[in-house]
């Protein structure tokens, strides 16, 4: 009796509903075949950080948790330009952010030839998926600052000065927002960018929401002050906000950001370049930036 | 600094109240307690944090709840020791502090004594407002620099009589005030004929409407009382 084992996984194309223990391997009984490819698929999508730890425990039997596990991992590879090497044993936080091509990563929730190859030389590499977080270094933007209401965050590396954002949205606010509130005579004062999931361990008051652009990265809250005017949301309200402060949220809208005093229920400090909430790469982007963080991955510096 | 204050010395008191007409959830770590409970904070002359909330968001996607939510989670999570908090419902401020009234779906109000408060209308979205409004409360800020942040200053008026005449206060209503949720009945704060003393509630005075916020757990509400639940009007 042929006994499979990882290597065998491009011949296999392991879906859902395969079983090791009922010799159900790429949707068919093999029962000339043993072995136990589900669970070592399992264990390597745990190496790689996509199966969550909730479900980590390797049962061999390949349903949603697996097949969301690999779908995370096909999504990485092909979505962000960056992983994690790794010294064999050691914990996230002393590995290295290595450049990542992005590439095809075969088809979604099936582990079909392109996928296990991609598995195979991740492991051999030991290299692992990591955070779409970025540290933005504020302190080396000419018009955003660090408010005196920043929630700071704790995280390997952290410096005063820098803020964690999502890769795709740092360009944003540490280009084009400081470009025109350079242009419209304006400084920005950050009070918030990334969020952690959930609330405080200690004194939670109210709920949080579940699906904000701050979860990912993808959104600032901020004060714009114009020389001696601090443009608050009491300012916005009442219709008394600055020419200079309608004049940077013109620019930045007309580039592609959405404000928050746009919204139903205005936020009038909010800024998000919008990533959309109910589709595949928010939830992705929350998984890994959340999780990630979690488990103390380095951030790299975006500028 | 001390002539702010000399007209209770036993009400040393200091008071966050965040008033939520909207949404449908409730906190796990902070209960909502009961008119009874929150004036017995305003009496009792402890320093005090009073956060009064029935909040969760509309839609998971609301940014200006998440803003408010995650701003108000970490302040309570860092506030001064000497600042207590606790969170009432908008139906159970209205039962005991007759000024100032609230007229929209979110407000908070810091109260270092009755005579000494900041009033916050609407969601607060900046943290400074709050390490702003406990300075006020610890005094060491004074309203004016709060002022640019809509920190309003105000005094606070309690409803007069004694508490409990009713069954409102019984033991396992008062926090889910049962009558609200039966719909096409009085509910018990009406039946009762309660009220603070001299200030009987009329039904003027309960706009008993969909936007009106509950005081139950949100779990039940939606089981016996759905209208309840749709919620997001400037409800008083």
């Amino acid at each position: 009796m042929a006994t499979l084992t990882l290597h065998d996984l491009g011949g296999l194309s392991l879906q859902h509903g395969d079983h090791d223990a009922n010799r159900i391997w790429g949707g068919s009984p093999r029962p000339t075949q043993s072995g136990s490819p589900v669970t070592e698929l399992q264990t390597a999508l745990i190496k790689l950080g996509t199966l969550s730890f909730a479900a980590d425990a390797a049962d061999g039997a390949f349903g949603s948790h697996t097949e969301d596990a690999l779908r995370r991992f096909q999504w990485y590879v092909a979505h962000l330009r960056f992983r994690l090497s790794l010294l064999p044993g050691a914990a996230p936080a002393s590995g290295t952010i290595v450049p990542y091509p992005v590439s095809p990563a075969g088809t979604p929730g099936m582990c079909d030839a392109v996928t296990a190859a991609l598995i195979l030389s991740w492991l051999a590499d030991n290299f692992v998926t990591t955070s779409p977080l970025v540290r933005l270094n504020v302190d080396s933007l000419s018009n955003i600052e660090i408010g005196d209401g920043f929630q700071r965050l704790d995280y390997p590396g952290a410096k005063t000065g820098e803020v964690l954002v999502h890769a795709d949205f740092a360009s944003a606010l540490g280009g084009m927002m400081n470009r025109e509130a350079s242009e419209a005579g304006v400084v920005l004062h950050l009070n918030q960018t990334f969020r952690r999931e959930g609330v405080p361990p200690v004194g939670a008051v109210v709920p949080p929401a579940t699906r904000s652009q701050h979860l990912v990265g993808h959104a600032v809250d901020l004060n714009i002050v114009d020389g001696s005017t601090v443009n608050t949301t009491n300012l916005f309200r009442s219709g008394d906000q600055t020419e200079n402060a309608n004049k940077f949220i013109a620019a930045v809208k007309a580039r592609g950001l959405r404000w928050g005093g746009d919204f139903s229920t205005a936020d009038f400090v909010h800024f998000d370049d919008f990533l959309n909430p109910n589709g595949q790469d928010y939830d992705n982007a929350f998984f890994f930036a959340q999780r990630c963080f979690e488990h103390q991955h380095p951030m790299r510096l975006a500028n | 600094m001390r002539a702010w204050y000399p007209w209770y010395p036993w009400l040393c008191l200091a008071l966050v109240l965040t008033l939520s007409l909207g949404g449908s959830g409730r906190a796990g770590d902070t209960a909502t307690v009961s008119t009874r409970e929150l004036v017995t904070a305003l009496r009792s002359g402890g320093r005090v944090i009073l956060v009064i909330a029935r909040s969760a968001p509309g839609k998971p996607t609301d940014e200006a709840y998440g803003d408010w939510a995650d701003a108000l989670n970490n302040f309570a999570a860092h506030a001064d020791p000497r600042v207590k908090i606790i969170k009432v419902t908008a139906p159970a401020y209205r039962l005991a502090i007759a000024d100032p009234t609230i007229s929209g779906p979110f407000a908070t109000l810091f109260v270092r004594d009755l005579d000494h408060a900041l009033l916050y209308r609407g969601m607060i979205l900046e943290p400074q407002v709050y390490h702003l409004g406990q300075g006020f409360i610890l005094e060491q800020v004074e309203p004016s620099p709060a002022a640019a942040y809509g920190l309003m200053p105000t005094t606070i008026r309690l409803r007069r009589g004694k508490i409990g005449t009713s069954n409102l206060f019984a033991p396992g209503l008062a926090d889910q005030d049962a009558g609200f949720c039966s719909p096409g009945s009085t509910p018990a704060v009406l039946r009762s004929g309660l009220a603070f003393g001299r200030t009987p509630c009329s039904l003027s005075q309960w706009p008993l409407s969909a936007a009106e916020p509950a005081l139950v757990q949100p779990s039940k509400n939606a089981q016996e009382c759905p209208s309840l639940l749709a919620i997001g009007g400037d409800g008083l």
